[in-house]
């Protein structure tokens, strides 16, 4: 085989042992951390509307949703305003001038007994 | 004549072009919800190269070259020259759009199956094979590497169903999750056929039990919203095209 062909392959299992990326060459670590599942905490994005009416946030891409909540540290209100600041500025982007809601909830949510527990983190409201 | 290589070639640009134009619009969209707020800016080429954002109209444009090279390549005309408009135009496209979920990791290869293409089509096909082995090796490596065996204990994979339930109300995944015996058993078979694709490339008279595993893996990812079939699938016809192409040698139209 070619050595191009081969540098092709190192590559990739190169990317694994550094743990690195070089896009496109890059390592495939999904979901390769263990996790426990009495640990599982979620952060989830309600709208308020309404007679603080909640509606869960469903953007069109749902990647924004987990991968904002991943960057979020609860204890840092700066950064939970930011994240609800990036969630507004999304939904107003998908509904211009959208007026149903006048915040945002960020709701953790964790899995206790075979119930789902909710606790609200932080509420932002809507300027 | 019907010849393995360019049966692939075009069922695999044809598949990604399709793909590509089904979900252009869309793509547009996440482009202009501007993700570099949300995930800084795009991965640099090779770490190195920081790739500028493209005005609206130039993203457009690459996107809708990148399709018509695919297309092009798929057919037959200009072969080459169009394997190389994709190319490059992929560079300057999917960066952009390289957080959706459905592209992430998954469309990393389109690049190198290009590049096998142009430079050395008579080997495309090993190579591919090798290259699909070689991230599933990396997978279950990189899970070896973080977690040790114990990952294939079932409980990492009752921890990522209960969050999927959790993030998207999903009740099968909950479901799924009371059963510690069958997330073990499933996550065991992942891993082992992760750490074990490489047979394919040894014994190949085996590999249909990998590559039948691998479809009916990618299947029952789909409920999650986990879409390895969008840019990853295509690279699948690797596996079919020497049966297809001595099929449609045997049975000319």
């Amino acid at each position: 085989m070619p050595v191009f062909l081969l540098a092709i392959h190192v590559a990739v299992v190169l990317m694994t042992v550094w743990k690195r990326d070089f896009w496109p060459f890059t390592h495939y670590p999904m979901f390769s951390k263990a996790r426990k599942p009495d640990q599982v905490r979620v952060i989830r994005f309600a709208l308020i509307g309404p007679g603080d009416r909640r509606v869960w946030w469903k953007p069109e891409f749902d990647c924004y949703s987990e991968d904002i909540a991943d960057r979020l540290h609860p204890d840092s209100s700066r950064v939970v305003f930011r994240a609800a600041a990036e969630v507004m500025r999304l939904v107003e982007l998908e509904e211009p001038g959208a007026t149903a809601y006048h915040g945002v909830e960020v709701v953790e949510r964790v899995l206790q007994a075979g119930s789902t527990v909710e606790r609200v983190v932080a509420r932002v409201a809507k300027h | 004549m019907v010849h393995p290589v360019g049966l692939f070639s075009s069922a695999y640009c044809g598949a990604i072009a399709v793909q590509t134009a089904f979900r252009f619009s869309e793509q547009v969209r996440f482009y202009r919800t501007e993700p570099e707020r949300v995930y800084g800016p795009p991965p640099k080429l090779f770490h190195l190269i920081s790739l500028p954002r493209p005005g609206a109209g130039v993203f457009q444009g690459l996107g809708l070259i990148f399709i018509a090279s695919m297309a092009a390549a798929a057919a037959g005309f200009g072969h080459t020259v169009a394997l190389f408009a994709a190319f490059v135009s992929f560079f300057g496209y999917f960066p952009w759009i390289v957080r959706l979920g459905y592209v992430r990791r998954k469309a990393n290869q389109i690049p190198m199956v290009l590049l096998i293409l142009m430079v050395s089509p008579s080997q495309a096909l090993p190579a591919i094979e090798g290259l699909i082995s070689v991230v599933y090796f990396s997978a279950g490596i990189a899970k070896l590497a973080e977690s040790g065996p114990r990952w294939a204990n079932g409980e990492t994979f009752q921890s990522h169903l209960i969050a999927t339930y959790l993030l998207r109300d999903r009740k099968s995944a909950l479901w799924l999750s009371r059963s510690r015996t069958a997330c073990a058993v499933i996550s065991t078979v992942v891993l082992v056929w992760e750490l074990t694709f490489p047979v394919v490339l040894i014994l190949p008279q085996y590999k249909w039990i990998w590559v039948v595993t691998g479809v009916l893996f990618h299947l029952s990812t789909v409920p999650a919203r986990i879409h390895y079939w969008i840019y990853f699938g295509p690279l699948y016809f690797v596996f079919l095209a020497p049966w297809g192409a001595d099929w449609l040698n045997r049975h000319p139209w």
